[in-house]
């Protein structure tokens, strides 16, 4: 089925359209929101938010730009809605660690039947914990290019595309999120952080 | 190359995407430069989290869950969340500017433009000239 042929059957009420749709478009959006989210739960509610809201808005899609395309700049905007109102509340996880002084990561401390060294999972951690806190030090436009370029493999034209930039301004904004992305891990290279 | 140079370069290096005698350059750099291989190796085991968190199963209900929620009668946008707060707010701001304007309005009903401005003028000789309130003859003869 094509895309436009998609769209109108998706805009008829057809059942197995919106099956197909969601096939084909879930693993690209919850890729994308786990980039920006770094935890699989949050990023299956904010996929299931961003079909929602293609489904009520599928009207307004003129048809300008791709649907992936479309779907993309959806899900950045969802998933930095998501950051952003997460920010305001103080995460349970938080206050566990002032009072006992533990690290609790969520994401990390569910069981991976592939990793049950405990010194593996630990390491694991860590290195999670220094990637997202290098991505979430960089600048918003930043982490946006750099998040669909290393989570979701777009090129430079299609990262162009979403964020409504030109392809010029995207090589520039990756060239200096990783710079600062460098500078981060050295940091922490040399610190032991 | 120096190493800083190396070091900026090596995130694109790891990924394949320099050209050929940047590549070369970086690798004979890493071959004889202990630290920034290191640090190479350190960097690419950070990096490896992203290929690990690349892979998420997708949840095979969700086609459903989305049939069930778009049938419910209504898939309330942002749009209409957002009405009912503004409503009170919007209320009470126009409630207090009808009082400002309506005491401004009332006042000058209660007090005419002409016996404002004889009113504004007597506090104004008292404040320049206070011998009016308090003659000097009157407070010689009093002496």
């Amino acid at each position: 089925m094509t895309e436009k042929t998609l769209i109108e059957e998706l805009r008829a009420g057809n059942t197995a359209a919106l099956r197909d749709f969601v096939d084909r478009y879930q693993p690209l959006i919850l890729q994308t929101a786990r980039g920006f989210v770094h935890n699989s739960e949050d990023a299956r509610d904010i996929t299931q938010d961003v079909f929602l809201d293609v489904m009520t808005n599928l009207d307004r899609f003129r048809g300008q730009s791709g649907l992936s395309t479309w779907i993309y700049r959806i899900t950045v905007n969802r998933s930095l809605n998501f950051i952003r109102s997460q920010k305001k509340r103080i995460p349970l996880s938080e206050m566990q660690t002032a009072e006992s002084g533990t690290i609790h990561h969520p994401e990390t401390q569910l069981s991976d039947p592939t990793q049950k060294n405990p010194v593996e999972l630990l390491e694991q951690q860590d290195r999670s914990r220094i990637l997202h806190a290098a991505l979430e030090s960089l600048p918003k436009n930043q982490r946006i290019a750099i998040t669909l370029a290393e989570y979701d493999d777009l090129s430079y034209q299609q990262i162009a595309e979403v964020m409504g930039v030109t392809v010029s301004s995207v090589e520039s904004l990756i060239f200096r999120a990783r710079k600062n992305l460098q500078k981060k891990l050295w940091d922490c290279y040399k610190k032991s952080c | 190359m120096k190493c800083k140079m190396c070091r900026t370069n090596l995130i694109a290096f790891t990924r394949g995407q320099l050209t050929g005698e940047e590549a070369n350059r970086i690798r004979e750099h890493l071959e004889s430069c202990e630290d920034c291989r290191l640090f190479a190796d350190y960097q690419n085991s950070i990096y490896s989290v992203i290929q690990t968190e690349k892979k998420i199963n997708p949840d095979p209900f969700l086609a459903t869950r989305i049939e069930g929620l778009l049938q419910q009668p209504v898939i309330r946008n942002e749009r209409q969340v957002l009405r009912p707060r503004l409503i009170p707010a919007l209320a009470f701001s126009v409630f207090i500017l009808a009082g400002i304007i309506g005491g401004i309005g009332l006042g000058k009903l209660i007090i005419p433009d002409n016996q404002q401005d004889q009113m504004a003028r007597n506090e104004l000789r008292i404040l320049v000239d206070d011998l009016q309130q308090e003659p000097l003859e009157s407070f010689i003869l009093g002496l």
